[in-house]
């Protein structure tokens, strides 16, 4: 018989909510995350500010220059996460114990998504209200950002967040977290285009496409709304260039169930399978419905 | 309500590598406070890590509030009510005093926003670290650093407080300060504290063990273990050799423990002597 009252899962999970509120502002706060944040700005400005060194410089480009936030985010995930490493203080000896503080950390990840999100709407507005940038060197059009394709940056956000965490969980050391931030944001962001063969499945996701037309194709008998691009250095044939919201939108799906698979680390026990499976399937679902609707 | 005692150990034992760091260690607590007393890897830390919840031994039984913490469940209850200091804190350097108490209230499951502002300034001021508290734990000292440390195990007002070895780095005037607080909190709590300082058990601690090789040498008061040296200790001009333990008083005169020769000089013996000689002992010694 014993006097002993534990607390109520109620009481935990308030707990949970207050330590993730706590970490979130300390998150917003970081200095490595805004950094990231205004290095990533600067990056972006500087971008739209240079001559189009190609005809779709400046669209397919912009994603690029989200490479320092990606790894500031991963960086700073980590390093706040690696406070609930049980040899921190008081880790295991308390009732909001490692697992609690591990959920608490991820959730504190709303923080910087959603001021990324903010940000990205903003330029999603403001790129609209000044006008679109024109891609195509026959048939031309102007084209601003969809709002599919602008989601993709507060989604890779809240995948490096997820990431960040669930790194601190499986490899509980600093310099070993910095080191995967910085390459995972530069392999996956700083040179997103060496994936671009396999656009569904690549972390990053740079439109527009460039479709191949074959050496058959004949530039006077294609659709009027076809954006075209003659054969020069990087292409041998007539390609066309396609911007397409719906795939993009079944590649933000793909990068929540990539999130939800990585956030799977953070929970214990069946919890962590079921998140995991479940990530897993979304993110397969948003593959198909990127198959399903395709580029050309 | 259980009348089961605060703590309860029966035949813990706990090996590393095939080191054995605690050999069936028994004994009960309830409120008050107790020293624990040994050398350098006698298993302190792995004892006081067991009644934090952070270890588990390899047999016997442990009991906290007659709550099991192998038990999930249990483990959940018991963390409710307890302060842990351990021996090497991992604090967060850059945040303030008051944001790491803060922090550990919620760890706490504190979550009344004014109630755990007012246990945070509590514990500030009983380590007297009230005037520092918006200062970020990279500008302070190693000794305020601990008392910081002390702060987080005394928040909440816990029922069983384990700490290991929390006068380190500490001044004579915050030992003191920390002595009077786990006096205070004895009166309904109970306070398991390791130490290598014996001048400390003799005047802050009711009841000491002497933790040896991993096995309890001696469960008793202090002035006990110093009865236990009584007939044992005696002043010499030189170092005998057959003495356990001999040094040079700052009088000059050599302080000899063990067997004393016939017709030698015996001293008064002291809470060093007894132990010095529990801690050599290779079977438990009685008060």
């Amino acid at each position: 018989m014993t006097d002993l009252q534990v607390p109520p899962a109620a009481q935990l999970v308030a707990g949970r909510r207050a330590l993730a509120v706590v970490e979130m502002g300390r998150a917003l706060r970081h200095p490595v995350f805004l950094a990231s944040f205004g290095l990533s700005g600067l990056l972006l400005w500087q971008l739209l500010n240079e001559p189009e060194a190609w005809s779709t410089f400046h669209y397919s480009q912009a994603l690029m220059s989200m490479f320092p936030l990606v790894a500031g985010t991963i960086a700073t995930a980590n390093l706040i996460s690696l406070r609930a490493s049980p040899q921190e203080v008081f880790g295991g000896a308390v009732p909001l114990d490692t697992s609690w503080r591990r959920q608490a950390q991820l959730l504190a990840g709303i923080g910087p998504v959603a001021v990324v999100a903010v940000a990205v709407a903003l330029f999603g507005l403001g790129a609209r209200f000044w006008g679109g940038d024109s891609i195509g060197v026959v048939q031309p059009q102007t084209v601003t950002w969809s709002a599919p394709e602008l989601a993709q940056i507060p989604l890779l956000v809240a995948f490096s967040w997820a990431f960040g965490c669930a790194l601190a969980r499986l490899v509980p050391n600093r310099s070993f977290g910095l080191v995967v931030a910085f390459l995972v944001g530069f392999l996956t962001v700083g040179v997103a285009w060496i994936f671009q063969g396999q656009p569904y499945v690549t972390l990053v996701q740079v439109q527009p496409f460039e479709v191949d037309l074959g050496a058959a194709f004949v530039p006077d008998r294609a659709p009027a709304d076809w954006i075209l691009l003659p054969p020069g250095d990087f292409a041998e044939h007539w390609q066309r260039v396609v911007v397409s919201p719906a795939v993009a939108a079944g590649h933000d799906l793909f990068l929540v169930g990539v999130t939800l698979a990585w956030s799977a680390a953070l929970w214990a026990g069946r919890r962590r399978w079921e998140l995991h499976a479940g990530g897993v399937v979304v993110a397969v679902v948003g593959v198909a419905a990127q198959s399903f609707v395709g580029i050309g | 309500m259980s009348t089961d005692p605060t703590v309860s150990l029966e035949g813990v034992t706990k090996r590393y590598r095939g080191v054995t760091a605690l050999d069936g260690v028994s004994f009960e607590a309830g409120p008050g406070i107790v020293g624990l007393l040994g050398p350098n890897g006698a298993g302190k830390t792995t004892l006081l890590r067991i009644l934090a919840t952070v270890l588990r031994p390899d047999s016997g039984e442990v009991r906290l509030f007659g709550g099991d913490p192998g038990r999930s469940h249990d483990r959940h209850g018991i963390r409710c009510r307890l302060g842990y200091l351990p021996q090497d804190p991992v604090l967060y350097r850059s945040f303030s005093a008051f944001d790491v108490l803060d922090y550990v209230g919620i760890l706490k499951l504190i979550l009344d926003p004014d109630e755990r502002r007012e246990a945070v300034r509590d514990a500030l001021d009983l380590v007297d670290l009230t005037d520092q508290m918006h200062r970020r734990l990279r500008g302070l000292s190693g000794g305020m650093l601990q008392r910081v440390a002390i702060a987080a195990a005394l928040l909440g007002r816990p029922d069983l407080l384990v700490l290991d070895e929390p006068a380190n780095g500490l001044d004579p005037d915050h030992r003191m300060r920390l002595r009077e607080a786990l006096a205070d909190r004895a009166t309904r709590s109970t306070v398991l504290v390791s130490t290598h300082q014996t001048a400390e058990v003799a005047v802050a601690f009711p009841r000491v063990l002497v933790l040896t090789d991993g096995a309890i040498r001696f469960d008793g008061p202090p002035s006990a273990l110093a009865e236990v040296a009584r007939g044992r200790v005696w002043l010499d001009e030189r170092k005998h050799p057959d003495a356990l333990r001999s040094w040079t008083t700052p009088e000059g005169a050599v302080r000899n423990i063990g067997d004393p020769p016939s017709g030698a000089q015996l001293a008064e013996p002291a809470i060093d002597d007894g132990y010095l000689l529990v801690s050599n002992a290779t079977a438990e010694v009685g008060p």
